[in-house]
């Protein structure tokens, strides 16, 4: 645990994997479809429009930067808990907009609970679009503990 | 779906407590789609098998979802009369298939600005059983 820690160290402020992804319509609609449990087959069912353009729910923006893991990754430890989210809207995004992001390692501290030792840490990213405006900043804290 | 009804920010004030949000008992289905719009298959969220093994009773309910219902809460009641500016949740406690959840949110605090008002809102998840399991702030922008 404690080499993760240095590891950790090592990354503090440190920009890690950016990315880039177009806002498309189907993701979208999965989205809403879920939280609102419609079955919406086209956005044309959604009012919010602004000079014909779709206004994306603002925490669709949660999808982005996701990895496909089928389980726990051991190798950070036994486990992971999302402890909180945090997230700052700053412009409307769009369907068809490119969103870039960049994330950095924001703060870490190890600790020791009822499930051991443990490291929280926090992950901000921000967000920007294709007009390289900022549209958001997010804040993961996770625990992962050993 | 959001709100066509137009919000006056005068009339919203201090204590004010917006329309609540009821997802009622939760399917492994409901996990499932939710891992498939995240792209975040963790098994814990739909296997009860892999989450027995990790020391939980069920299949675990994903926070994020938790965090998306009350922003859905929050901009359902919006809807074009303003914007969700922030939010920032913490998870204080479990949910599992069966739940049903209930988003709740309350004005706090109220910001004058120029041409706007911004409205500090604290809002919270609270299960069937009446456990708060998550808890955070929001911030919308009115004009």
């Amino acid at each position: 645990m404690y080499d993760l820690a240095a590891k950790f160290k090592k990354y503090l402020e440190s920009t890690l994997s950016p990315g880039l992804i177009k806002i498309e319509e189907g993701a979208v609609l999965r989205f809403i479809n879920s939280l609102y449990d419609t079955n919406l087959r086209s956005l044309s069912d959604v009012k919010h429009r602004v000079k014909g353009k779709y206004i994306v729910p603002p925490l669709f923006i949660i999808t982005f930067d996701r990895e496909r893991r089928p389980s726990f990754d051991t190798k950070y430890g036994k486990g992971a808990v999302n402890l909180g989210n945090e997230y700052e809207f700053f412009k409307p995004m769009y369907v068809g907009d490119v969103i870039s992001y960049t994330k950095k390692l924001a703060k870490f501290k190890l600790g020791e609970g009822k499930l051991g030792k443990n490291i929280v840490y926090t992950i901000e990213t921000i967000f920007k679009n294709q007009k390289r405006q900022k549209v958001a900043v997010s804040r993961w804290t996770t625990m992962v503990f050993q | 779906m959001p709100s066509e009804k137009k919000l006056k920010a005068k009339n919203i004030t201090v204590g004010f407590e917006i329309p609540a949000l009821v997802k009622e008992s939760l399917t492994i289905q409901d996990l499932v789609e939710w891992c498939g719009v995240e792209n975040d298959y963790l098994n814990i969220h739909y296997d009860k098998v892999a989450a027995q093994k990790e020391g939980l009773p069920d299949c675990l309910v994903q926070g994020t979802y938790k965090l998306c219902l009350l922003g859905r809460m929050i901009t359902d009641w919006l809807g074009e009369s303003g914007n969700l500016i922030s939010i920032s949740v913490r998870y204080t406690g479990m949910d599992f298939p069966g739940s049903t959840l209930t988003c709740r949110g309350k004005i706090n605090s109220i910001t004058n600005q120029k041409d706007s008002r911004i409205f500090n809102l604290v809002i919270w998840v609270v299960n069937e059983k009446g456990d708060k399991t998550a808890e955070g702030k929001a911030s919308i922008l009115i004009k």
